[in-house]
Order: C-alpha cells, then sequence, then structure tokens
C-alpha cells in the first residue's frame, strides 16, 4: 500500500511541479493508531533516489 | 479406528493424557499430573486455546470442576464420543475472532505548502489507491497539516494560542529583541563618536 501511495504522490507532486511532504497513518478498529510513527514521504528524499 | 486410549501421552510438561482438535473443537479426554499439587494443571487449563472450542470429556474431580468453572466452561451433560457413555463435559467456546479487516483505517495528511487545493478527481483516485489494499476499508484525507491542527487543539484547551518553539517563537522572540537592542545601542554610539 506504502509503495502505491508514494508512486501516487511521485507522480502528483511532479505534475505540480512540487517537492512536498505527506505523512500516512493507520488506525485500528477502536481509533487507536497503529504504527507508532506515521509513515512519511519526503519528496527530497524521494528526488535523491 | 484407534483407541484413544493407546494415544495418552505427555500433553505438557509434568501432564499425562489425551487431546485431540476435531473439527476447530478442542477435546480433553485425560488429564493426569505427574507432580500433583505443583500447579501443572492450573498453568496447563490457563494456556488452553479461547480461540475455538475446548471440551474437557467426564469431569470427576471437584477441584478440576471448580478450575474449569472459574475459567469460564460450562457444565454439559450430554455424551462423550471417546467414553461412549453420558458424562458430564464441561464446555468453553470459543471466543469470535475479530475481524480487523473491517476497520482499518488509513489518514493521508499533506503538509503545509502542498495539495490544499487537492482537486475530488485526484482525492478519489488516492482513495481508490488506498483501498485497494485489504485490509483498509476507510480512508481519510486530512487537508490540515499538523501543526495547524495541533494549534487549534491547543486553543480549544487552553485558550491561548500554541506557543513556538525555534526562532519564530518561545526563546527564539527574546533572542530577537536582543539584537534590535544590540543595533539599536550600536548605531546611538556610531553617531555620538561622529559628532
Amino acid at each position: 500500500m506504502t509503495k502505491r501511495v508514494f508512486v501516487w504522490l511521485d507522480e502528483r507532486y511532479k505534475r505540480r511541479k512540487e517537492v512536498g511532504l505527506a505523512e500516512i497513518t493507520l488506525y485500528g478498529p477502536d481509533g487507536e493508531q497503529i504504527n507508532r510513527q506515521a509513515i512519511v514521504y519526503d519528496g527530497r528524499e524521494r528526488k535523491k533516489k | 479406528m484407534e483407541f484413544w486410549m493407546d494415544k495418552v501421552g505427555e500433553l505438557a510438561a509434568g501432564l499425562t493424557g489425551f487431546e485431540e482438535e476435531i473439527d476447530s473443537c478442542l477435546h480433553i479426554v485425560a488429564i493426569s499430573s505427574n507432580l500433583p499439587g505443583e500447579g501443572m494443571v492450573s498453568l496447563y487449563l490457563n494456556n488452553l486455546p479461547d480461540d475455538r472450542r475446548v471440551m474437557v470429556h467426564d469431569v470427576g474431580s471437584p477441584i478440576i470442576r471448580d478450575a474449569l468453572l472459574r475459567r469460564g466452561f460450562v457444565l454439559e451433560h450430554g455424551y462423550s464420543q471417546y467414553l461412549n457413555k453420558n458424562c458430564d463435559n464441561y464446555i468453553r467456546e470459543g471466543l469470535p475472532t475479530p475481524d480487523f479487516s473491517k476497520h482499518f483505517t488509513a489518514e493521508v495528511r499533506f503538509d503545509e505548502f502542498t495539495f490544499r487545493d487537492l482537486p475530488q478527481s485526484d482525492r478519489d483516485s488516492l482513495r481508490e489507491v488506498l483501498s485497494a489494499s485489504p485490509i483498509i476499508t476507510a480512508t481519510v484525507i486530512n487537508d490540515k497539516p499538523r501543526d495547524v491542527e495541533l494549534d487549534e487543539q491547543y486553543f480549544a484547551l487552553h485558550g491561548n494560542p500554541r506557543p513556538r518553539g525555534g526562532l519564530h517563537g518561545g526563546l527564539g522572540e527574546s533572542v530577537y529583541i536582543y539584537l534590535a537592542g544590540a543595533a539599536l545601542i550600536a548605531s546611538r554610539k556610531a553617531i555620538e563618536k561622529n559628532y
């Protein structure tokens, strides 16, 4: 899922000619955050690769 | 068919007996402790699975009966296919396995500078990407950057703006004031020198 979202973000940021940050957080049935830290998308880091 | 008594063996450390799982039901037909009074039976009962049906056949010992009742078992007088007779069996139904796949939510949040004007078509396509995951059933696209949300939460709780860190607030402001003061004094001294 993360990979697909990151590809989506890459594409959208590229289209807008911007570099940005995004985070993905997962919540369980009780509304509690599951991933201790949100999955962070960093456009600058992605560009380096 | 092999007789169950021929399969009696070690149930757990210090315990001899027979158990068998058939169609998601664990049948316990015999339990005997090799070290009576050491709590081996209690330990075994504590570790019984709770995600499937457990049936303890023909429980005669009052101590084991009480131990089973304390652990959520219910007495049911009925036929035991192992013992081929009607007897007192203790049964505990398995807890339903929660279907976590129906309750997972993914939240996507962007930074302050981008995607505040994310068009509906893009929102829909992002939702589509997220919902392709077998575990995600709900998607939230949060337009508020984390800082803005924290500001709002702080204001709602304390009634005043959230203090800023770094050079843009808190100690940073005093640094700016100090630098401005020093510049003012220096410029005054420079003016005095010229005269």
